[in-house]
Order: C-alpha cells, then structure tokens, then sequence
C-alpha cells in the first residue's frame, strides 16, 4: 500500500499542475503529504521511511524541478521533522489537519531557503509569502482525504500501523 | 570518548552537507546536460504520465470547445472582416519573401535574424514545487531540440529550453524573480526602434523591466516589444509585451520601462520552439 500511495502522489503532483493554472492557490505537494500520512504504516523502521524519502525527493528532483537534491534534501529534512512530530503527538483526525499544514509550510520554507543559499533564485519576501499560502488548501484536503482512505484500507486489509 | 565519537560524526555530516550543496549549486545551473540515470528516469515517468494526461487533456479540451461555441457568433462578426485583411497581407507577404530571398542572394547570406525553423509540442507539467518557474514538454533531443532555444506560443515569448533528455525537454519560463540571462529587446516606435535589455519580471505587477535606455528617448505608452535577434538564442521580432509604465531609475540616469507580457503564464498547454540554427545550415 506505501509505494501504490507514494507512487499517486507523485503522479497526481505532476498531473495536477496541468489542470490548474501555474501561479494558482491550489499548488500541489501531494508527495510530501503522502509522506506525513504514511509514517505510521512503516511501523517504526526510521531507516526505511528516511531512505523512502530520500529516494521520492531525488525522483522529483529528476522528473519534475531539475534541481539536483534541492528537494532530496528537502525531503529529507522534512522525514526527520515527521519522525520528530510522531515521537512526541499522537496523529489523529483533528490534529492531522494542522500538523499537515505545519509540514507543508516547513517544506516550502525550506525549499525556498536552499534554492536561496544555492543561487538559483534571489530571496523575495513577497514570494515566499505567496508561494506558503498557495499550497494550502490542496495539500490539506488531499491529506484529510489521505487520512482517511488509508485508515479505511489498513482496516479493510488489516494492515499494521504503529506510531 | 563518547563525546570525542559524537563530534567526529557531527563533522562528517556537516562536510557530507556542505559537499552536497556544493554539488547542488553548480546542478541548479542552466544549460546543465543531463547524465544517462537522469535521461532515463525522466523519459520514463514523462511517457507514463503522459499517458495518464490523455484522458484529461480529452475532458479539457471537450470544455473549451463548449465554453467557445457559445460565443461562436461573436467571433465570426470579428474574424469576418479580419480574413478579407488578410488575404491583402499574405499576397503582400510573398512578394516581401520574394524580395528578401533576392536580396540574400545577391547579399550570399544564409540567414537572417528573423529565420527559425518550428518544433511544436505538449505540456506534461506545469511549475511541480511552486518555486522553479519551469514547464516540461513532450519533444527532447530526438526531436532536435538543443538547450537555449526559444520557447514560444502564439501570443509571444515564453521562455528558453534549459535542459534536454531524449523525449523530454524542461523549458524556463521568463516569469521568473531573476533572469540569468538578460534579454535584448526594441521598442517599436513609430519610425524607429529603442534598444534594451529586459533583466527582470515582476511578480506582483506582472510587469517585466527594462533597461539600459537613455533619458533622452521618448517612450509612449502600449509601444510594442519584441526580440532583436542579437543574441544566440532568440529569433528577432518575436513579441514580448506592452509598455505599461515608463518611469526613471534610482539614480535619475536612465529610464526603466515596465511592460506588460503579451502571454498568459497561468493557462500554456500548447509550445513552439525555434530553432534558429536550422535555417542557416
């Protein structure tokens, strides 16, 4: 189930920039969300999710930004910040929605810092801004959504899910 | 001990980090060629969501059409008059082709700045990750296309070609915070042309900005801008935009002139690249 999700996401991001217009508020990180979601199904193998989002960032490097482990490090950041989150909160679905929210404000924050220190942009307070509210609604109804097909499933096919 | 371990692989970490933005800074480069592992992984997921995209560009496509009959009537009163212009135009235009291709062989050139040939394609994806103001499309390598040829659609300047896999390729769009590359510009006006160079887009006015032009030069308001071919990439008289504002810089020594795109950068589905060196071959 973690690789059919991972692998939707990341298809879904690509398709759904082609629907909406380019510079709309419904940006999509649906990969990195998927990321959140998915955490508890590794069942506490650190390792394996770090490695797992490693490998989905150097894939979105190559497919979709051309910008060579920009978002490998990114994810990466944000696989231990989720690891951090679920050590210390137990997810359930109200709170889902405001640690989603936090994840994805932290992984534009921080995509746009790297691309910054690397020189591939100049720092514009206005973009940022824009870019942190453009993503929101998207990413947070695809997560409460995610929330639940995935608890529906591990339910269905008695899936383990420990945090 | 413990302690003396902890710090050597806080060390490392840190040199593996500082080794990785390294790499990073000169991958984010344009122009970049990409390796035979990133050619491969790109073409591959591209050619699956492509296929994924079909039934979806099918749907979109069917809306447009409906949006567009509604107002067919509309448009048929306005194009009526325009295709009795145009028949006038294009005879002109051959006999104008006629005169320059005269002229070239007197002259022995092989090209002007205004000639390129067309590569049409797709868009697979439009701007993933917010930040990188970049468009994948479906033509790479296979179908000619080299890096830093001009993107365009039917209202103007797009962008420019910054990497190239075998049936991919990712284009940079100019609505981006910083161009690395400056681009030269003329502003039409009346009997003679303004020269400059367009170095930056604004986001929040949608404006790009141009510079580089005297004090002295009078600039009038919805002026067009276009291309003038003195550089290697773009093809000369390719329309960028409309002045909107001309005001003077910070130091009172030149004007910046303000132009707004004459394209749309949200809704681009369609692209056509120049290749500007074909027709000089």
């Amino acid at each position: 189930m973690i690789i059919a999700i991972f692998l939707i996401s990341f298809a879904l991001d690509g398709i759904m920039s082609n629907i909406f217009p380019i510079y709309s508020i419904f940006t999509s990180l649906f990969t990195v969300v998927s990321l959140l979601i998915m955490y508890p199904y590794f069942n506490n193998d650190k390792t394996k999710f770090i490695v797992s989002a490693i490998l989905l960032g150097l894939f979105y490097d190559i497919v979709y930004t051309n910008s060579l482990f920009i978002n490998t490090f990114s994810f990466l950041l944000i696989a231990f910040i989720i690891v951090l989150i679920y050590n210390y909160i137990t997810i359930n679905k109200l709170n889902i929605i405001f640690i989603n929210i936090l994840i994805i404000l932290s992984f534009q924050v921080i995509s746009y810092i790297l691309l910054c220190i690397t020189g591939y942009t100049k720092f514009n307070d206005e973009t940022l801004i824009t870019g942190l509210y453009s993503c929101l609604i998207s990413n947070v109804i695809y997560g409460y959504l995610l929330y639940f097909i995935t608890l529906f499933l591990s339910k269905k096919y008695k899936i383990r899910k420990i945090v | 001990m413990a302690n003396k371990k902890r710090r050597y692989i806080i060390l490392i970490i840190l040199i593996i980090i500082a080794i990785m933005l390294g790499i990073t800074t000169k991958a984010v480069k344009e122009n970049r060629n990409l390796n035979f592992l990133e050619k491969t992984i790109k073409d591959s997921t591209s050619f699956i969501v492509n296929i994924i995209n079909k039934p979806i560009d099918f749907v979109k496509d069917k809306i447009k059409e409906n949006k567009e009959k509604n107002d067919i009537y509309k448009k048929y009163k306005k194009y009526k008059d325009k295709a009795l212009k145009t028949d006038v135009s294009l005879a002109r235009i051959k006999e104008l082709e006629k005169q320059v291709n005269t002229l070239k062989e007197s002259l022995d050139l092989n090209s002007t700045l205004t000639e390129y040939d067309k590569i049409n394609a797709n868009v697979i994806n439009r701007n993933v990750g917010n930040w990188y103001n970049v468009l994948t499309i479906d033509k790479g390598s296979k179908s000619g296309i080299k890096n830093g040829m001009a993107v365009v659609i039917k209202q103007g300047l797009i962008g420019k070609i910054i990497s190239v896999s075998n049936f991919t390729s990712s284009v940079k769009l100019l609505s981006t915070d910083e161009l690395s590359n400056k681009i030269s510009v003329k502003i039409k006006i009346d009997n003679h042309d303004v020269y400059g160079l367009l170095t930056n887009y604004d986001k929040s006015k949608n404006v790009y900005l141009i510079e580089g032009i005297s004090n002295s030069d009078e600039i009038k308001k919805d002026s067009e801008v276009v291309t003038t071919g003195l550089s290697e990439i773009f093809p000369s008289g390719i329309l960028v935009g409309k002045v909107k504002k001309v005001r003077v810089d910070n130091y009172e020594l030149a004007k910046v002139v303000e132009v707004t795109p004459s394209v749309d950068f949200d809704d681009i589905s369609i692209v056509t690249v120049l290749d500007r060196n074909a027709k000089s071959k």
